[in-house]
């Protein structure tokens, strides 16, 4: 299984993890952006920082926010190692507006990480501020496609991402669309996760109530269109509580998607209550 | 013989016996007579009665034979099991089961919603309790639910009977445990469905099996939800634990649901609400019914539900 819930640290996350974080200031971004990276160092990949402006921009807020002890583990790593690019050239952009174009982005990122490894790292790690690319409605339904992607790589490649979000830009109903699709977030910032699994189509985490129902029901909204179905797993180990608000949307998401649900859970009364609701695209397995 | 019954479309009737004898001279004729008009008929029994009704009536394709309950159970099982039976009988006899008296006040009002919940069907039902086991007090309340009554072979109105809806309005308050009269473990004013969920998961961890501690944690929250949702401030929730039992109460100011249908978890509730992801706010007392037990009151502090779960291997 992979490595999943809330973190309060980017430090210590293993190879291949997918980090959603809503962060609420500058010193906390850059505190989680240098765990993150220095744990790279050690673990032999190439990083990453992506964000907006322009690289010297960034390059300068980088040191701006960089203790002594960093600074020196940092001076001793190879320039060819790190990378500090923006958003604009990072990503592939559809022709309307400052909508990333979900497949051709994750395809550079495919790219990125197999370069990597070809440079003899161990993969690709990077943190991306993704704020200015999830300001609406149309960025963020594209950039959900895109993380959606974008986890499904994290689970087969070297490839470890955080993906941070400006709470105060986006406000925290919006970040948590964006982190939902992370198995890993900060804090709080989404009650429920839904994210890539070996085993089935997606894993569902958290917990799922009449007040994240309307997320759940727009993430996979985002989600579900691309998949193929007809009958898709879902891994509700992580799953700690669902209400029926939960279940209806499930059942309704995947009756509009053409799409039969399999959801697995050991939790014996969330069968008991699909059962007693009767729902004709959820059935729910419990695992002994 | 039963012309007195004729105009009904679910005709619920009360048979009182004394004995096994009465009971088999009771349902015999009513069987025959039954047979003979070619009308499918269902007898639920014990072993002693069906074995002399067998005898009595005789086989025939149009006659079933089965077990009687054991126990009460739960009323929505039964008013669910009643739905896919009786499509396939015009006749059932039912030799009902003992009633604990704790039990009783959950299953007069199962009585009197059966009088609704399956009023569409062209059934005879007979309700058979002994007597013996019934208080003065019991024997009035089937008299309230069932508007026929059968005896010495004739099968009449009850001129007891209530309207459901009146009996249901009237009855709609269970005792307190004892226990509620205790102070509980914890006690939250206004809690978010979230901190109720997880002040359940954290008191019940010492006392109940997991999956039984799921079962509390969802009725609970969904109590909550309705109470935010359709209650008046301020929503109360109290939780009580004693070995192999946890008890949660969940209180708001308001009257509770005005319409007994929806307090009863009689029918069904829709899901069908269009887009909205939220469905019609009887089913979340619907499903409450199907994990915990529940009871229920109205009264000058408001709205009370009584959430229970027992486990029986570990119960003191």
């Amino acid at each position: 299984m992979r490595q999943a819930g809330f973190v309060d640290s980017a430090r210590g996350l293993v190879s291949s993890s997918h980090v959603g974080w809503g962060y609420a200031d500058h010193t906390e971004f850059w505190t989680r952006a240098w765990e993150y990276l220095l744990d790279g160092i050690a673990a032999g990949q190439r990083l990453e920082f992506v964000g907006s402006g322009s690289v010297e921009a960034l390059r300068a807020q980088m040191a701006e926010f960089t203790d002594g002890g960093q600074r020196a583990l940092w001076d001793a790593v190879d320039r060819d190692r790190f990378r500090v690019a923006v958003v604009d050239e990072e990503y592939a952009f559809s022709e309307v507006g400052r909508v990333v174009d979900p497949g051709r982005s994750v395809t550079a990122r495919v790219a990125a990480t197999e370069d990597a490894l070809a440079a003899g790292y161990t993969g690709l790690r990077a943190v991306v501020d993704a704020t200015t690319l999830a300001g609406t409605v149309v960025q963020r339904a594209a950039y959900a496609h895109y993380e959606y992607l974008l986890d499904q790589q994290s689970t087969v490649l070297p490839l470890a991402t955080i993906c941070a979000y400006d709470l105060a830009q986006l406000g925290s109903a919006a970040v948590a669309e964006m982190v939902c699709l992370h198995p890993l977030t900060s804090r709080g910032a989404s009650a429920f996760r839904l994210y890539g699994d070996d085993r089935a189509a997606f894993a569902l985490a958290g917990e799922i109530d009449i007040s994240s129902a309307p997320q759940l029901a727009d993430t996979l909204g985002r989600v579900l269109p691309l998949m193929s179905g007809p009958e898709l797993i879902v891994d509700g180990r992580e799953l700690e509580f669902i209400d029926h608000h939960g279940l209806l949307v499930l059942d309704r998401c995947a009756g509009r998607w053409g799409l039969q649900l399999v959801l697995q859970t050991p939790r014996d009364t969330v069968a008991r209550v699909a059962d007693a609701i009767g729902l004709p695209y959820l059935r729910v397995d419990v695992l002994r | 013989m039963t012309s007195s019954v004729t105009g009904h479309r679910f005709r619920h009737e009360l048979f009182l016996y004394r004995s096994a004898e009465e009971l088999v001279e009771f349902v015999v004729p009513l069987a025959r007579d039954g047979l003979a008009a070619e009308e499918p008929t269902l007898l639920l029994l014990r072993a002693d009665a069906a074995r002399a009704v067998r005898h009595e009536v005789g086989p025939s394709p149009l006659l079933a034979v089965e077990p009687a309950l054991a126990e009460p159970g739960r009323s929505d099982e039964h008013v669910r099991t009643a739905s896919t039976l009786l499509p396939s009988y015009s006749r059932v006899v039912h030799q009902e089961p003992v009633i604990d008296p704790s039990q009783w006040s959950e299953w007069r009002r199962l009585e009197a919603v059966l009088n609704l919940a399956l009023r569409h069907y062209d059934t005879w039902a007979v309700c058979a309790y002994d007597q013996h086991y019934l208080t003065p007090g019991m024997i009035g309340d089937l008299h309230a639910t069932h508007p026929l009554i059968g005896h010495d072979g004739e099968h009449q109105r009850n001129e007891r009977y209530r309207h459901p809806v009146n009996f249901l309005i009237e009855h709609s308050e269970d005792p307190l445990d004892p226990i509620e009269l205790t102070p509980p473990v914890v006690e939250l004013v206004d809690p978010s469905p979230t901190t109720a969920r997880a002040t359940v998961k954290w008191f019940s961890h010492q006392w109940l099996p997991e999956q039984d501690i799921d079962k509390l944690i969802f009725a609970t929250h969904e109590a909550v939800v309705n109470a935010l949702r359709h209650g008046r401030p301020p929503t109360v929730l109290r939780l009580w634990t004693r070995p192999g039992r946890v008890t949660v109460t969940v209180t708001d100011a308001g009257p509770g649901p005005t319409d007994p249908l929806v307090s009863d978890f009689i029918a069904e509730p829709s899901t069908d609400t269009a887009d909205e992801p939220v469905g019609e706010p009887a089913l979340g007392l619907w499903l409450i019914r199907h994990l915990v037990d529940v009871a229920r009151r109205s009264g000058p502090d408001g709205y009370t539900l009584r959430l229970t779960v027992t486990h029986p291997d570990i119960r003191c």
